[in-house]
């Protein structure tokens, strides 16, 4: 079992962080990354896990790119880094089970009880993890190296925020996992009591040993069970929905936002019946439009926040899905509740019942449309401050053929013309994003945890 | 070919050097082209039966629009190549080509609403084509947004690339649901402006201005791509010696 | 005069050259613009790391 990483450079701002780092771990080895604040240690260790690529250089697991069999070796690899990568509306638990899930790890509830006990947190079992304190934040972040034995732990800085009790016990973990023949990389200012047998200073830019060119060796790819995947993803779904909805201010303002825009119109143009049963099909669509596109904005924010993308970037999971199921769970939370009012704010429009019908059927076809669209445009921000009204700059030109499509069915419907092209249309379209949607969002998150 | 186009094109080293021996070639080929295009299309082409000498706008506006498209095409191209196959060229190409996409695609536009002003007495109409391009516009000017708030280059090469490609993807979409809005709402007289088939008299220089548009899009690309190449560049030795 | 004229087109057809050209001269300065400050900046940091 061998990783080694040969020849790593990586620049910021044109200026060499570190360069020409190279190293060979077999089992049991230990690599301690020392140097002061800002010398790359986490870039290091990031890139060694295969958050982000090196400006030259490769690392390989097995004699084997880390991006060429990535699925192989997230599955061998935990990594912990500065960010504890938990969902603060949902409970220490909820917590273990999502972590759990993403792991694609089937555990019974007895073992997960047990993992709570070992981190000290059984007593916290129930409580949201916003008012846990950051030591305890910490051991439940260090959860996942218990649900799972993995043959790479890469640490960055794991001792921050624990008491001496804490830094105890997870060193000891570190012995154990070296004494099961684990590899270990960790980064810390500490000197570790462990049997270091590598050491790396960034700063002073040793070349540690001489890497051995490695013949790849054939690795097994992890065999895909439809059972637990299908499980995993659910578990994901069912969690993502639950941090939603216990946030009742981020779900419940698209819907209000929407009430509003529609309610705007008449009082922009006037009472006139006639006028507002013509323009009511355009009201309606932008209304759910200009709500939707908001409410995206903040899809991937308190992931990016609590190092949680990082989670998703590097699980056994395929990300796609992992996409698919936290846009889903989006577009139920902030999408489907305006969809169901929209009737009550069609009625205030004077729209006929015909129209009422289509127009609940045409949200429901093409807000999910609206919502992958705005996943992708959403995951291209990540990482960047305060880009305000970037998103729906860029989405909503994308916006425009479901925005035809809606609205000519509605008017259709005002005229009882048949409406089955229009949906097919409209199906066509979701299918279309669904298929392309995904594969392009995990590009862009994947691009974003790289920064 | 295509190993001869591998060697020329992909290092920045080679490429700064080829085309330093084309810009010549094209700015001659662009004044041939242009003088040629501009001088017949503004005095020698017959004038249009139904619009009169007001038709001649077609040799601006008609080029414009086609190399709008044409550089998205392009750009769409070049983020399929940094994608899949991390072409650092590929990736300046398709930077520098936005800007020039935006200002034709402006310049399409306001051509085109100039020739509406006696053609159809008002500035704007919201037929199928004019549409289209005004989207385009959106799409351009999002992506200059994108590539302006990211600030690490690989990742802004990237995430630039992904919204092209979105855009690739969904321009048919939204240019024949345009199509198709602008039928639903005008009803089925024909959009007052049908194209009519062109003589060859008027034809020939409409083709050397579409040509020499191109050439001038290729010469500002080149002039731009040996900058932004220069700089990516600028700590290694070629460039320290292309410079001095 | 006719040619100015274009049979009662003239103010369009020739802003819309005018138009044109403006945009074409634009995007060549800029061109040249960025050049010179390219050169710039990269001499100055050759000064800098000898």
């Amino acid at each position: 079992m061998k990783l080694t990483f040969h020849n790593v450079t990586f620049e910021r701002a044109s200026r060499p962080l570190f360069s020409h780092i190279q190293g060979e771990l077999q089992a049991g080895d230990c690599l301690h990354i020392q140097g002061a604040n800002g010398s790359g240690k986490s870039t290091l260790l990031r890139i060694l896990a295969g958050l982000m690529e090196p400006q030259a250089g490769t690392v390989c697991w097995q004699g084997h790119s880390i991006f060429a069999v990535r699925a192989s070796y997230q599955q061998q690899l935990h990594y912990i880094g500065h960010k504890n990568g938990i969902k603060p509306p949902l409970t220490t638990y909820e917590n273990i089970q999502l972590q759990c899930a993403l792991r694609n790890g089937e555990h019974t509830p007895e073992e997960l009880e047990a993992i709570l006990k070992q981190l000290r947190l059984e007593n916290l079992r129930d409580t949201q993890a916003m008012h846990l304190s950051a030591g305890q934040l910490r051991r439940l972040s260090l959860a996942k190296l218990l649900l799972q034995k993995t043959a790479v732990w890469i640490l960055d800085e794991p001792l921050t925020a624990l008491d001496s009790a804490g830094q105890d016990y997870l060193l000891q973990l570190c012995q154990e996992h070296l004494a099961q023949q684990g590899i270990l990389i960790i980064a810390t200012h500490q000197d570790l009591a462990l049997e270091k047998i590598k050491t790396v200073h960034l700063n002073k830019k040793t070349v540690p040993m001489p890497s051995l060119a490695v013949k790849p060796t054939p690795l097994d790819e992890p065999m895909p069970n439809l059972a637990t995947l299908s499980r995993s993803i659910a578990t994901t779904f069912y969690h993502e929905i639950k941090t939603i909805l216990r946030q009742a201010c981020s779900w419940l303002t698209p819907l209000l936002f929407f009430v509003i825009v529609v309610c705007l119109f008449p009082l922009a143009l006037g009472p006139d019946p006639v006028l507002l049963h013509t323009i009511a099909p355009g009201i309606l669509w932008v209304a759910a439009l200009l709500a939707t596109i908001i409410s995206m904005g903040n899809v991937f924010r308190q992931d990016e926040q609590e190092g949680y993308l990082d989670l998703l970037a590097l699980s056994p999971l395929p990300l796609s899905l992992l996409i698919l199921s936290k846009l889903l769970s989006h577009w139920a939370t902030h999408c489907l509740p305006f969809i169901l009012i929209s009737p009550v704010l069609g009625a205030l429009l004077q729209l006929t019942l015909l129209q009422e019908l289509t127009l609940i059927t045409a949200l429901l076809l093409g807000t999910p449309v609206l919502c992958l669209l705005g996943g992708v445009g959403a995951a291209l921000l990540v990482g960047l401050r305060n880009h305000g009204l970037l998103l729906p700059i860029l989405i909503m030109p994308f916006y425009i053929p479901v925005l035809i499509f809606g609205t000519s069915a509605l008017l259709a419907a005002g005229f009882t013309q048949p409406l089955s092209g229009y949906f097919a249309i409209m199906g066509a379209l979701f299918l279309l994003s669904s298929a392309c949607a995904p594969f392009l969002t995990s590009i862009a998150l994947r691009n974003g945890v790289s920064q | 070919m295509l190993h001869w186009l591998n060697q020329r094109f992909l290092s920045p080293k080679l490429f700064y050097e080829t085309s330093t021996a084309m810009l010549p070639w094209l700015v001659a080929l662009f004044t041939l082209t242009f003088a040629y295009g501009l001088i017949d299309g503004l005095f020698f082409a017959p004038a249009d039966y139904q619009q009169g000498d007001g038709f001649r706008i077609i040799y601006v506006h008609v080029p414009s629009a086609f190399t709008a498209m044409a550089i998205y095409a392009v750009m769409a191209c070049c983020a399929v190549m940094t994608l899949v196959w991390r072409i650092k060229i590929a990736a300046v190409c398709m930077a520098c080509s936005a800007p020039l996409g935006a200002w034709f695609t402006l310049l399409a536009l306001v051509t085109g609403s100039i020739w509406g002003k006696p053609m159809w007495g008002t500035f704007w109409v919201w037929d199928a084509r004019l549409t289209s391009v005004l989207i385009l516009l959106f799409l351009f000017l999002g992506f200059l947004a994108l590539q302006s708030v990211i600030i690490e280059q690989r990742n802004r090469d990237r995430a630039t690339s992904v919204l092209a490609i979105i855009g690739i993807i969904n321009l048919p979409i939204i240019h024949y649901s345009v199509i198709w809005w602008n039928t639903l709402h005008q009803g089925p007289t024909i959009s007052k402006f049908a194209t009519p088939s062109i003589a060859p008299s008027m034809l020939y220089p409409l083709l050397a201005m579409i040509a020499a548009f191109l050439f001038f899009y290729v010469f500002i690309l080149l002039l731009r791509m040996r900058n932004q190449l220069l700089l990516r560049d600028s700590q290694t030795t070629w460039v320290k010696e292309a410079l001095q | 005069m006719s040619i100015l004229h274009m049979g009662g087109y003239g103010a369009y057809i020739w802003s819309t050259y005018g138009l044109t050209l403006l945009v074409f001269g634009f995007n060549v300065f800029r061109a040249w613009q960025e050049k010179r400050y390219v050169r710039k900046i990269i001499l100055q940091q050759i000064k800098q790391t000898p």
